[in-house]
């Protein structure tokens, strides 16, 4: 029957597919990309730098700590002074 | 699927590389499951590509104990179509329009008429519907599996793929009454 032959052509059609060459290439570089990202160490002193410098939060943590080091610091030596 | 296994074991044990094998492997297949569900060609590759990146970066979460491969990396592609069918077209994906026109003039219709006829049936199935459709007629997947991708009873897909069937065959029911 005719429409038996056009249903089985169209389903020959539809199960045809053509993937481009660079399919798997694209996918890779995807992967890689990825794998790459998740390889950054925690201690990455560019990474640190970019925070601080896109970060307000990062920015003022940085100038409490750094004030409260040099407190302390201070303290030190007027104890080191003081003591009998 | 043990050499499918042993490849898994050495992307999980850090060869990058051996993904592509799988991917090489596949790629056509869930381009065809694709291609089929989306009839959107700009963004299937797109979408093939997702899945093949979600599988990558979730393959620990597979389990060779609990299904094929074949089955977890179509079940990915499956849930990455539904999705974005339904960003395709809300309203529609649920139900067959009532007006949509199958049927057409009999002596007029040329095979390239008939196919894309047969094109916007399909299209137009519903969305678990069309799905049970591709994987069986296209994919050419056992009902048993098409069963683990959908989470359903086998019973429940043949019962899906029937009336997938029963709609098509409006679409070229004309053809056979001009036959006989």
């Amino acid at each position: 029957m005719k429409s038996e032959k056009f249903y089985d052509d169209w389903k020959k059609q539809r199960s045809h597919v053509e993937v481009g060459d660079d399919f798997a290439e694209k996918v890779m570089n995807q992967v890689y990309q990825y794998e790459q990202k998740k390889s950054v160490p925690l201690l990455d002193v560019r990474w640190f730098f970019e925070f601080v410098s896109t970060n307000s939060l990062a920015k003022i943590a940085l100038f409490v700590s750094g004030g409260l080091l040099g407190l302390a610091r201070i303290v030190f030596i007027v104890c080191v002074f003081l003591r009998p | 699927m043990t050499e499918e296994i042993s490849i898994i074991k050495a992307i999980l044990e850090g060869n990058v590389e051996s993904f592509r094998e799988l991917v090489q492997r596949y790629e056509k297949p869930v381009l065809r499951m694709i291609k089929n569900l989306i009839d959107d060609h700009h963004i299937c590759e797109d979408i093939a590509q997702d899945v093949f990146f979600t599988a990558y970066r979730k393959i620990r979460s597979y389990d060779p104990a609990r299904s094929n491969f074949s089955t977890w990396l179509f079940t990915i592609a499956r849930n990455k179509s539904l999705n974005a069918l339904k960003k395709k077209r809300p309203s529609s994906i649920n139900s067959l329009s009532e007006n949509s026109d199958t049927s057409a003039p009999t002596d007029t219709l040329t095979q390239q008429e008939y196919f894309d006829q047969l094109d916007k049936a399909l299209q137009n199935l519903p969305a678990k519907q069309k799905t049970a459709f591709v994987l069986a007629k296209f994919e050419k997947l056992p009902y048993e599996q098409i069963s683990q991708i959908e989470g359903v009873r086998i019973g429940t897909i043949k019962s899906r793929i029937n009336r997938a069937k029963k709609k098509l065959r409006l679409a070229f029911k004309s053809f056979e009454e001009d036959d006989v």
